[in-house]
């Protein structure tokens, strides 16, 4: 039971962990001639290329930061489904009010977190772009891959949150990090389809990248993805038995 | 106005198994209501059914006319339901004004003097996982009658406290009673049945039979 505060704090997590998974860039790297907004395009996503077809991808690495994500949240949920769920839905008036505020505070972190994630990622670029001159376009970009990373990791955390309310947190991480694996190698695998860049959350056309009606189009599959199983969770919340399980959550951990 | 409690054919399967078969109920206000029965004879079940946490398979729950699992939280609750607990980490009273703020229903002078009223120290800054278990079993009551409920779900309320300590529990429920509260009270203490209740239940695989008056 953690105050948005100290959850807040957490989102800090990512800073060590994207600083050890960029220290040849930070340390090593000479800066060079080159576009800020493909430092950090390329930063997130890797591309896949047969002929005329590119697919941007989610680096196997940035996969990374959605496990932490997962990790670091992945509990919120099921906090408040151990043994303080009597004392707790005996007074909660609105089940599905409560629901959409909990979700928000998730929705919330996962802003953060894509923020810190950015920045971080900008911060990391400006060193490896010799001459760099901020202009419309890297803003554009910053834009874009938050409305594209940002509805990946609240879906993520919703998804991990939901299970884990009756499964526990590793079993839910477990099976969470599993779909992604999976999502990855399809992406990988059928990188020329149509459909699978459109409906896949971790790849699409890197000619999305100068189109923006194709990148608002991607960024609404993202959010509706966010819609659907956030509105899963609250109908499920809503209509669940609660029983009281396990020992209390600590309030201080995981 | 008296608070009334309708329950009306009650069943509810879990994997196959009638938990609860055919409960109808019709309680009042100002009473103290006892059910007895065997471990996993289905009174917590009842319990759970009854304040909203379970929804039956069938049959509905009224609690002063309002269907209770349409309505979660219209009406006030007290309820204490075996393996509930507050979190660990926080003292007593952190855990009670949680609660409390959830509804605002109360300041808090009103919550440290339901912690006073169960004989604990409201300023006890020890987290609840360094307790006893009679200490909790005190805290648990304490956030059951501090919002002064109008229906109170009590399994097992003396569950680990000493005599004295019993005496006082008891003497709160008695007085929530005269306040006008539909007080549900399961236990395997026969004294806490022949002192405090005026009509038995006994439930027995599901079932809920009506003894008759103490």
């Amino acid at each position: 039971m953690l105050k948005l505060s100290s959850l807040m704090k957490r989102t800090l997590y990512i800073i060590p962990f994207l600083f050890m998974t960029s220290l040849s860039e930070i340390f090593l790297y000479t800066p060079r001639e080159q576009n800020l907004s493909d430092v950090l395009w390329y930063s997130i996503f890797g591309r896949v290329s047969r002929g005329e077809v590119h697919t941007m991808i989610l680096e196997v690495k940035s996969l990374g930061f959605l496990f932490l994500f997962a990790i670091l949240f992945g509990s919120y949920f099921s906090n408040f489904f151990g043994q303080t769920s009597v004392l707790l839905f005996t007074r909660i008036k609105d089940r599905r009010k409560w629901g959409i505020k909990k979700i928000g505070i998730l929705c919330i972190l996962s802003s953060v977190y894509t923020l810190m994630l950015l920045l971080f990622e900008l911060a990391v670029g400006i060193r490896l772009v010799a001459g760099w001159i901020f202009h419309q376009k890297v803003m554009l970009t910053l834009m874009a891959m938050f409305g594209l990373i940002f509805p990946l990791l609240t879906v993520i955390c919703v998804s991990v949150n939901w299970m884990s309310i009756n499964h526990g947190i590793s079993m839910s991480i477990s099976v969470v990090i599993l779909a992604l694996v999976v999502l990855q190698m399809i992406a990988v695998f059928f990188f020329d389809n149509d459909y699978n860049m459109v409906l896949n959350p971790l790849c699409f056309n890197s000619a999305l990248l100068t189109a923006p009606k194709l990148m608002f189009v991607k960024i609404i599959v993202g959010l509706f993805y966010m819609a659907a199983v956030s509105a899963g969770l609250l109908l499920y919340i809503e209509h669940m038995d609660i029983f009281e399980k396990g020992g209390a959550k600590g309030c201080s951990i995981l | 106005m008296q608070h009334t409690l309708i329950a009306e054919k009650l069943y509810k399967i879990i994997d196959k198994k009638e938990v609860l078969y055919d409960v109808s109920l019709n309680l009042k206000g100002g009473r103290i209501y006892g059910f007895t029965g065997e471990n996993g004879s289905g009174k917590t079940m009842l319990f759970r059914t009854l304040s909203g946490l379970v929804r039956p398979t069938k049959g509905t729950v009224f609690l002063d006319g309002i269907d209770i699992h349409k309505e979660h939280g219209a009406v006030k609750l007290g309820v204490i339901i075996e393996n509930s607990g507050m979190w660990p980490d926080l003292t007593g009273w952190d855990n009670l004004l949680y609660l409390a703020s959830l509804n605002n229903y109360i300041s808090e002078a009103e919550i440290e003097y339901a912690i006073q009223r169960v004989g604990l120290d409201p300023n006890n800054k020890l987290p609840v996982k360094k307790y006893s278990l009679g200490m909790r079993q005190r805290l648990l009551i304490a956030q059951a009658i501090m919002e002064q409920p109008d229906f109170l779900f009590l399994d097992e309320p003396t569950n680990s406290i000493d005599q004295s300590g019993t005496a006082i529990i008891r003497q709160i429920i008695l007085e929530e009673a005269q306040r006008g509260a539909v007080i549900l009270m399961a236990s395997h203490i026969g004294e806490d049945i022949t002192k405090l209740c005026e009509e038995i239940y006994s439930v027995d695989a599901g079932k809920c039979v009506r003894l008759g008056n103490v």
